[in-house]
This record gives structure tokens, sequence and C-alpha cells, in this order.
């Protein structure tokens, strides 16, 4: 039995939430907090596998209250906000950094049309993340110096220089991405094209959030656009991010690749497609294999491979599905990845 | 659980929060408008909070325009906040709008009716726009990036449309615009009843919770709260009610058990000195050894089921006792959780008082004090409403506007004030006072006589009529307070609360109301009566006195049956007759029982078939498809016999005409003199009940309020049999009794010791004090009574 704290402070979406996840016979509410104070108490006395986390809330905040809690008892965290507010996506989204798992957007209750789905959403989600081994989370040190740490391994060469880095990630993905970005300098000469799996809604949030903690510029890409340099295309809601011939960006609404749209793989591939081994293919933190054969594609075209190490994953699960499958170059904390990057865009 | 269900649970989780926030709002919206700036940066959080949650809980309930209008709230509210701009009047005029209409929307959802959503639309529209002029668009935050950074979002469900052209407040728009059209977004109001007139209620519970936070060792109070519906505690309320009558039923059952114990033990007193008085003879008629031991060993045996009795009478009547115990702390528990501070039934009144203060150009000082003062969540319900009325009427009619004000020479500034305190340890008093006008003395006896009334003299009674619909004192009738209506509905409310309010004004210096009601309305006393078979409870606190009506002393009036009295003569109706046609007609030896009621200045002596008790019941609320019977009934009670007792609404029984033509008749004409008794109990209730029993079955009563005055009594006139209390003051029971017991002339009087307490200890101290008798209050029976003193009566005489 999976014990969920809910943390929320309207009595009424808290209902909801108790509601739509307690119809999976797996899943107990053992708990209500309607402040971040309370839910910090709730955590340390209830120890629940999962809390679900309101980020606007009185006394203490969903990022506040997320804070203490990976520090006090750290505990597997759905981030539950609206999608609506920037404030409230930046919270969600610094929640993210300080240790919350996903973000999911408020559901719209059973009168919606989506409620299935919603439903379906929130209890999978709740039933993933309980499983994950959320560590304790000291305040966070930045790791800028780390750029200058060197990797254990040469990066396999092919080829020229390379025109494009490709991202994928998931669980995790935000924290992973803002500390990424954080220290890529503003003259990083190549285009990051970026697959984030996040709620629906949440990705407009996400890219203002990552640009205001960045260097580079982050935006949401759009069908067409030109990859400059120094900037990060972030793939948007329900779009395939495809690289096309052209080299232009392609939003695609073609069928969902292993459930997911957009797909880490279809970036994967079609990047092998057009440009060969000039793209650079990272996995990040995240749980599943998204990716993992898109990787074996951008392999096969000759392009190096780069995937985040245990250590610094939030869940260690799509990395550790490409090293099954011996596709990576090389296996690297945050910043190692963030060098290595720098290192290969100077070729 | 279906989607339906959840839908309308939801829904009324909502109607509770609403009502939360929307005080909230007000509140802090008042402060903030009040101190500006200075009320800090919380109380703008607070507000955006509101806005922000109640956004959240209208997309779980679907309610799309509530939505709307929540969402349009935060933009001025998050610019503020982040420092970009400050809010102006025209800012808190249209958030105190939005907070009405938040209001009416709630209202109209527990009618069961959809949202007005053109209304909120248009009131969200109007915010949008003004927000826009005063430099901020709706919702999200200023676009951070320029144009180089086009808002990314499209709107759910409705893909590209927005992104790209549009504007910033114009995608925020379409976002949350709802994507179904209204009809579909009012799909979550459950049709019906079920949604109107619940409830929610918190209950605090302040665990001392101590953890160290971070690891700094600092300890944190947590107040933990858990939500439940109103209803649910009137539930528990009432089962725990039942628990109690449970309990006093056991505790009932115990004290004929000890009757058993004791009775075994006289027999084996009795076979003892049989057997004694029988040895000589078996002695003389050469009865063996084998015998006589066979008679002892049953003697003994006796003796020892005597004893065994006795322990299981003690233990069953400690058990008993413990029931009891613990099912009051459980009532008294339950009571405590229905329990919240007067304040929240005076939240709203600061914002009406601005807005009417603005509206009629007065300026008024709201004072509010006892803020902390605790009542039943029912009552507080009730006040609310009331004290909404003479809040109105106060500013509207009471508070002069600043120019008459200063031309009377008071300040400009009026002052209203509101206070509640305890009174007693079960009623809440509460006082409304401005320092206005006064009432118009003449204006208001013009207005009476304007009617065709006649005029009292004596201005109370004027003020009473102050009451009645349609008596405004002021020449200008507003859509504030409209006709007088208002002081009508106060009038209702505070009799629905059972509870008395009182007006008192001094032309020139103001106004006062004094309402007084009970701190609760799930338990009450009452005094139980039954009428053709069927109990009745009527409220004690609408029972004057008890009364056993000698048909002599009545006096008859315009076909009227009146009861002279200290004051004015009593009408005389039959309550069978007042409830309906009367199924059966009481059988009277020559007094009739009767319960006199009153509610403010109306009386009626009812007459019943037999007098019960007075005690504490919880009620439970009848519904009846009958309104003619379901107005006169405040609802049912179970008693501790399991019987079930109808309650009566006073103040129905009292507007019901009929049951007065009845003509009492005196039967048996000569009698014997009836035999003395003389009741001695401190209390006034017990006392008249006993009196009303004793009488009822024929004797002459005297009564003593304790025993001094009853030793007095007892010397003066004599009595048959004394039936007292045990705890009195000056001299109690027991001390009565032994000073019965040393006079020679009342040597053999007997005497019945009456108790609420019941323990062998005591009982021992009642029979060593010479007691003949010991009745527990807590299983007064009137049969028992009755019983008792026939016996001990029927004993002296053949003695």
């Amino acid at each position: 039995m999976i014990r969920v704290l809910v943390v929320e402070d309207s009595p009424t979406v808290a209902q909801l939430l108790i509601s739509m996840l307690e119809s999976d016979p797996g899943l107990c509410v053992v708990g209500h907090a309607r402040d971040g104070r309370e839910a910090v108490l709730e955590a340390q006395r209830l120890r629940p596998d999962l809390i679900t986390m309101d980020v606007n809330m009185p006394v203490l905040d969903g990022l506040a209250a997320t804070k203490e809690i990976m520090t006090v008892a750290p505990t597997p965290i759905i981030v539950v906000s609206s999608a609506a507010n920037q404030s409230s996506v930046d919270l969600s989204l610094d929640a993210m950094a300080a240790g919350a798992l996903m973000v999911l957007p408020k559901p719209d209750g059973p009168a919606g049309s989506d409620f299935e789905s919603e439903r379906e959403q929130l209890v999978n989600m709740a039933r993933a993340m309980s499983q994950v081994k959320v560590v304790r989370r000291w305040p966070q040190r930045t790791s800028a110096a780390a750029l200058a740490g060197g990797s254990a391994r040469p990066v396999r060469q092919k080829g020229d220089r390379p025109c494009m880095v490709l991202i994928g990630c998931s669980t995790g993905g935000p924290a992973a991405l803002r500390e990424l970005f954080s220290v890529l300098p503003a003259s990083f000469p190549l285009p990051v094209a970026v697959v984030q799996h996040i709620a629906r809604g949440f990705v407009g949030g996400l890219a203002r959030w990552l640009d205001s903690g960045s260097q580079l510029r982050v935006r949401v890409a759009r069908d067409g656009d030109v990859l400059k340099a120094g900037t990060v295309y972030l793939a948007p809601d329900d779009r395939h991010l495809e690289i096309g011939r052209d080299g232009r960006v392609h939003l695609a609404s073609s069928m969902p690749v292993g459930g997911f749209r957009p797909s880490i793989s279809r970036m994967f591939e079609s990047a092998a497609e057009s440009v060969g081994a000039g793209a650079v293919g990272v996995l990040l933190t995240g749980m599943g294999n998204d990716g993992v054969s898109g990787m074996a594609a951008l392999r096969d075209a000759g392009s190096p491979l780069l995937v985040q190490d245990e250590e610094s994953s939030v869940v260690f699960g799509m990395a550790q599905e490409a090293i099954r499958a011996g596709l990576p170059d090389a296996v690297l904390p945050i910043s190692g990845i963030a060098s290595r990057l720098a290192e290969l865009a100077a070729r | 659980m279906t989607r339906d269900e959840l839908a309308a649970r939801l829904l009324q989780t909502f109607l509770g929060e609403l009502d939360e926030l929307v005080q909230t709002l007000n509140v802090e919206l008042l402060r903030l408008e009040r101190e500006g700036t200075a009320a800090g940066s919380d109380v703008l959080d607070a507000v955006f909070r509101v806005a922000h949650t109640l956004k959240g809980a209208a997309r779980a309930t679907r309610l799309a325009a509530v939505e709307e209008l929540c969402h349009a709230m935060e933009g001025p509210l998050a610019a503020a906040k982040a420092g970009r701009r400050e809010l102006v009047a025209e800012d808190f005029q249209l958030l105190f709008e939005a907070a009405d209409a938040l209001t009416s929307t709630g209202e109209r959802l527990r009618r069961g009716a959809a949202p007005d959503t053109a209304a909120l639309g248009a009131l969200a529209r109007r915010i949008t726009s003004s927000a826009g002029r005063h430099g901020t668009v709706s919702g999200l935050t200023t676009p951070a990036f320029g144009t180089e950074m086009p808002e990314p979002e499209a709107p759910r469900d409705v893909p590209d449309a927005a992104a790209g052209g549009a504007t910033a407040a114009g995608s925020t728009r379409s976002m949350d615009l709802p994507n179904r059209v209204p009809g579909s977004g009012t799909t979550g109001v459950p049709g019906s009843r079920s949604s109107s007139g619940r409830t929610d209620m918190s209950v605090r519970a302040d665990d001392e919770l101590d953890h160290s936070s971070a690891g700094n060792g600092v300890s944190v109070r947590a107040e933990t709260q858990v939500r439940v519906r109103g209803e649910k505690l009137d539930e528990l309320l009432a089962t725990a009610g039942e628990v109690m009558l449970a309990g006093e039923s056991a505790a009932s059952l115990a004290s004929p058990s000890a009757d058993l114990a004791q009775r075994a033990q006289r027999s084996a007193f009795r076979a003892r000195r049989a057997i004694s008085r029988l040895r000589r003879l078996l002695d003389s008629s050469g009865a063996t050894d084998a015998d006589r031991r066979m008679l002892e060993e049953l003697a003994e045996d006796a003796a020892a089921m005597a004893r065994d009795a006795h322990t299981a009478a003690v233990r069953s009547t400690q058990t008993a006792n413990a029931v009891v115990r613990s099912s009051d702390d459980l009532l008294e528990s339950v009571r405590r959780l229905r329990l919240r501070p007067f304040e929240e039934a005076v939240e709203a009144l600061p914002r009406v008082v601005r807005d009417l203060a603005a509206e009629t150009g007065r300026q008024v000082t709201l004072r509010i004090t006892g803020g902390e003062v605790e009542a039943d969540r029912a009552v507080l319900d009730g006040l609310r409403e009331a004290l909404l009325h003479l809040v109105r009427n106060a500013v509207d009619h009471g508070i002069e506007s600043p120019e008459e004000r200063l031309r009377a020479g008071k300040s400009a500034n009026g002052t209203l004030t509101l206070s509640a305190s305890l009174r007693g340890q079960h009623r809440l008093r509460v006082v409304v006072r401005d320092d206005g006008r006064g009432v118009n003395l003449e204006a208001a006896a013009e207005e009476v006589r304007r009617r065709g009334r006649p005029v009292p003299d004596d201005p109370r009674e004027l003020l009473r009529i102050l009451f009645e619909s349609g008596v405004s004192t002021r020449a200008r009738t507003t859509e504030i307070s409209g006709r007088g209506v208002g002081l009508d509905i106060v009038r209702s409310i505070v009799r629905r609360l059972r509870g008395t309010i009182q007006v008192t004004s001094e032309p020139g210096s103001g106004t006062s109301f004094v309402i007084e009601t009970p701190l609760t309305l799930a338990t009450q006393r009452v005094v139980l009566a039954s009428v053709s078979g069927q109990m009745f409870a009527i409220p004690s606190v609408s029972v004057e006195g008890l009364r056993r009506i000698d048909p002599g002393e009545l006096r008859q009036a315009n076909g009227q049956m009146l009861l002279p009295s200290d004051d004015a003569a009593i009408p005389v109706a039959s309550m069978a007759a007042v409830l309906g046609p009367p199924l059966t007609l009481g059988e009277h030896e020559d007094r009739i029982p009767a319960v006199i009621v009153r509610q403010d200045d109306h009386r009626r002596a009812l007459m019943v078939d037999e007098l019960l008790q007075e005690t504490e019941i919880v009620i439970r609320p009848l519904e009846l498809p009958d309104e003619s019977v379901s107005e006169s009934l405040a609802g049912v009670a179970l008693l501790p016999s399991g019987r079930i007792a109808l309650v009566l609404s006073v103040a129905a029984l009292l507007q019901r005409e009929g049951g007065t033509d009845r003509t009492v008749r005196a039967r048996g004409a000569t009698r014997a003199p009836a035999r003395r008794v003389l009741v001695v109990d401190d209390s006034i209730t017990t006392r008249t009940l006993e009196a009303s029993v004793l009488q009822a079955a024929g004797y002459e009563v005297l009564t003593a309020v304790d025993g001094r005055a009853a030793w007095q009594l007892l010397q003066e006139r004599g009595a048959d049999l004394v039936l007292s209390d045990v705890q009195m003051p000056n001299m109690d029971g027991y001390q009565l009794c032994e000073l019965i017991r040393s006079n020679p002339k009342f040597e053999s009087l007997p005497v019945i010791l009456v108790t609420s307490l019941e323990s062998p200890e005591q009982r021992r101290r009642g029979l060593e004090a010479g007691a003949d008798a010991y009745i527990v209050k807590s299983s007064f029976d009137q049969e028992e009574l009755l019983d008792t003193v026939r016996q001990l009566m029927g004993q002296e005489a053949t003695a």
C-alpha cells in the first residue's frame, strides 16, 4: 500500500485529489496538510511514501516546504500546481530544483471531459514516483567551479565539430537542465534542443524559469524555427520536436512514441537522419527508457553520446538503459556534461 | 463513488470553502484599504492567495465563470504583490464587488441555481480592463521577454490559436476561459435540495506537537485541523445524547437490583429470626442436629445470596454510574466541538458598516468586544443574520449624519458597539448599542396610531411594537433597512434561537438591543408531559411554572377560561385541543396538571394529562410533509425509556388557536381530608415536579426550600410524610432526618430521601440518619415515588 500525504490549502481541491488518488486500491491517503508548515510536520510524523504538494499556501509555501521536507524527511514529492500563473510555475519548478520529482497541473474535476485521463495520470505518477529513492538534500552548492573538472574517458571522435546539442530528460530534468544551463556560457556556440517530459501547460513556464537562471536564451520551440547558437529550444506540449534536413525545427503531431509526445527518441532519430554525426546526444535523469532507441540511431550515425551518472540523477532510468545497451561514450555528472559539451563545441 | 457523486460532494466542500475565503477576502481587503501598504505584504499575500485558491477550487468544481473572475482578480493583486503598482480606490471597489458576486454565486449554488455567468464574466472583464488601464495585464505577470520571446503557451484544447499574435492578456484570458460552453460548466451543480443548507465546520484540534524544526531544536506548535461537515457533528451529538440516555437507563436498572439485594437481605434476616424462634420448638419436637443444620444452612445460603446480590448490585450501580459519567463527558466534548468564537458571527460586519456608511454619508466606528466568547455554531449562524439587520438598522436609522451629530453636540463620528458575553453557564448575551439619535418615540407612536392600533403609554411597550412588521421610525424608508421588516426578522430569528431580545432607547443618545440566547441549541432542558398517551417535551426556557389547576379557581371571560395569577390572568387551554382534536378526554380527580408557558409577554396555561419530569434531551430535527404540524414541533427526542417525545415549539403553540373553549368541571365533591406531604428541595423544578405528582395523587403538599425551613414548617403545621432532597443549603437532608428522628413527636414520621447521587455510602448514611426510603433522582419516576409514599403511609396507617 502506497501511503500518500496530500498538501493543499483548498479543501475542495484536496477532496478532489484524495478521491482521485484513492480510486486506486493501491494508494491510501494517510494525511492532509493545509499549509507548508503542517506539511513538514506531517511528513515527519507520517513518513508517507509520496507527497502531493500545492505551491501557493499560507504560512509556508510549497517551495519552502519541499526544501524542508527534503532536508528533514526526504520523500518523493509531486508538485500539483496551476499552470496558469508564472509565479506558481516558478514556485513549482523551484520546488523541483529543491528536490520535488515532478509537477502535475491542478486537475479539472469530475465534470471535466479529461477527468479519467487526469485521474489515470495522477495515479500512475503517484505509483511511479513513490518508488523513487530520494536522497536527503542539503542546501544546494553551486557547481560553476565544476566546469574545470575533466572527464575520465576521452570522447569517441567521429567527423567534424558538432552542430547542435540534443538533450532528453524526464523526472528530475528541470533541475538538471537549470544546473547545466547555468554553467554553459552565453557564448556557447551551438544551439540546444531539449525534450523534457513535463505535464501539459508547464513548458512555457519552464522556459522562462530556465531562461532566468541561464546565460543561454531559453524558449519554447516553434515550427520552422531556425536553430541559433546559444539558444535552447524546448519541445512544446503535445508535439514531437524534429530536426529537419533544412536545419529547422519541425513540430510534428504524429503518433506518440512509447507513450510520449514529445518523444526524446523521435528527436534523436530525426537528427540522426538529418544531421548525422553532427548532433551531440545527451540523456539526463529520468524514469523509463524514452531516448534509448533514438540514441542507438545517433550512435549508428556516429554522434557523440553523453548520459548523466547515477549519483547526480534523481532517477537513474533512461541513462541506465542506455548504458545497458552499451551506447554512451561517457557517463558524467551534470558539471562533467557541461564541461564536455563546452569541449566538444570548442573543437 | 461515481463522478456525479464526487462532483456533488466537491460542490458541497466548495460552498463551505467559498464562504470562508470570501470572508477572509472581505476582512483582509478592508484592512488593506484602511492601512494601505502599512498593512504589510502578508495582507496582500493573503488576498492574492484567496483569489488563487478559489480559482483552483472553482476549477475542480468546474465553475468556469468563478474561475475566470478569480483569475481576473489575481491580475491587479499580483501586480501589487510584485511591487509594480499600488491598489487604488477603483481596485478596491471592484474587488469588493467581486467578493459580493462570489457570495451571491454561493447563494445561487446552494439554491441549486447555476451561477450568473454573464454577470461574473462582465465583472471579470471590468477588472481586467481596469487593471489594463492601471498598467497591469491580467493574471500572468508582465512578459519578461519582450517581443523576441512571445508567450509560448497555447491555451489548452485551443492549439496554436492564441500563440503568436495574441497579447499576453489575451492569451491568458483565452487560457482560462472555459473550453466548454456554459451549460456543461454548470453540470457540477447537483440539482436539488441536498445541496442546500449544509455547512462545513472546521474543527480545531490544538495539538501540542513538539517537532524539531530543521534540527534547530525550536519547538513548533502545530494546529491541525480536520474538516467535518456540520451535519456529521449533529449526528455525533445526537448519538452521544443517546449514549447518555442509555447510561441513565442502565443506572435506573441498577436501582431495582439494589432493591432486590435488600429484599434478599431482609429475607435472610427473617429466615434467621424464624430459625431462632423455632429453635425451642425444634428442640422439643425432637428434631435432630442434622435437621437443625439443614435449616441453618438454608438461612446461611439466603444470607450468602443476599451478599452476592448486594455485591452485584453495587457493581452494576458503579458501572452504570461510570457509563453515565463518561457519556456526560462525551456529550460535553461533542458540545465543545461545536463551539465557535463569537467573532465568526460578526466577521462580515466591518465590511457592511463600511459600505453602508459610505453609501449613507455616515461616519461610523464599529467596536466589537467579546469576539472570543464561544457558542454553538448553530447559534452563531442565527445571530449572524440578526446582527446584520441590527447593524444595518443602526447605521441607517440610528446614527445621524456627521452634520446632524455636530449640531447635537456629539462627535461627527458615530460609534456602534457589539459586545458578547456569557450570562451564567448556559446563556450568551449580545448587546448592540449605537450612540445615534435613539428611537423617535413620537414618530413611532404616530406610526402605530396611523395603523389604527392603540398606542401604549409605556415606552417599552412601544418599542416592543417596533419589532412588529411594518413600523419604521424614519420617514424615509430605504432599500437598506426596509420598512422595519428587518426588526421583525430579528425577532423571529431570536425566537428560533430560543432567545429573548429587549430594546432600550434614549432619545438623542442612542439605542441598545440586548439579545440573550442559549449557548447551544442541540440539547435543551424540557419538561415532559403526556397528553392522550403521547409524550410531549416543552422547552424549560419557555416554562414559567407547573401548576395543578383546581377548576374552582378558573374564571371565564369572553368564552375564554382564565387562571388568575399575581399579575395578569393566564388564558387556559387544553394542550390536546391546541394540538388537534383530542383522542380521549383526560380524567382528572379534582386538579388538572398544567404547564404555564411563556414567550415574551404571551402566556398560556396548557392542561395536560400528566406531568412527568424535567430532563435534558438531545433534539433531533423532524421533517414532516405537513407544515401545519411540523411548525408546532421543534423536533423529536428519544427518552431513556425508549419512548419518543415530540418537542413542542412554544412560539407556535401560542399562535395556534383552539383549546380555549373546553370547559373544565370539577369531579367528586367531598373527600376525606388529604394526607399531607412535606416536600423539601432547594431546586424549584424538582420541588414543583414532586409536588405536582403528589397533588395529582390526592395528597396535600407543603413545600420548603431547605432543611431548616422544613423543620419550621413541620413544627407549625405537621405532616404525614417528609420527602426531602439530600444536598441543600442551611440544613441538608441527613441533618433534617436526624432532627426528625431525635424528636419524640416525629419519631415515626416517614422520611424519604431523594438524591441525585447514588452510592452505597450515601444510602448507608441515609439509613443511619433514620430515613425510611431512599430514591435516586436519575431514576425518578412518579410511579416509584407514589408507590414508596403509599407504602410508607399505608404502613403508618395500619400500625
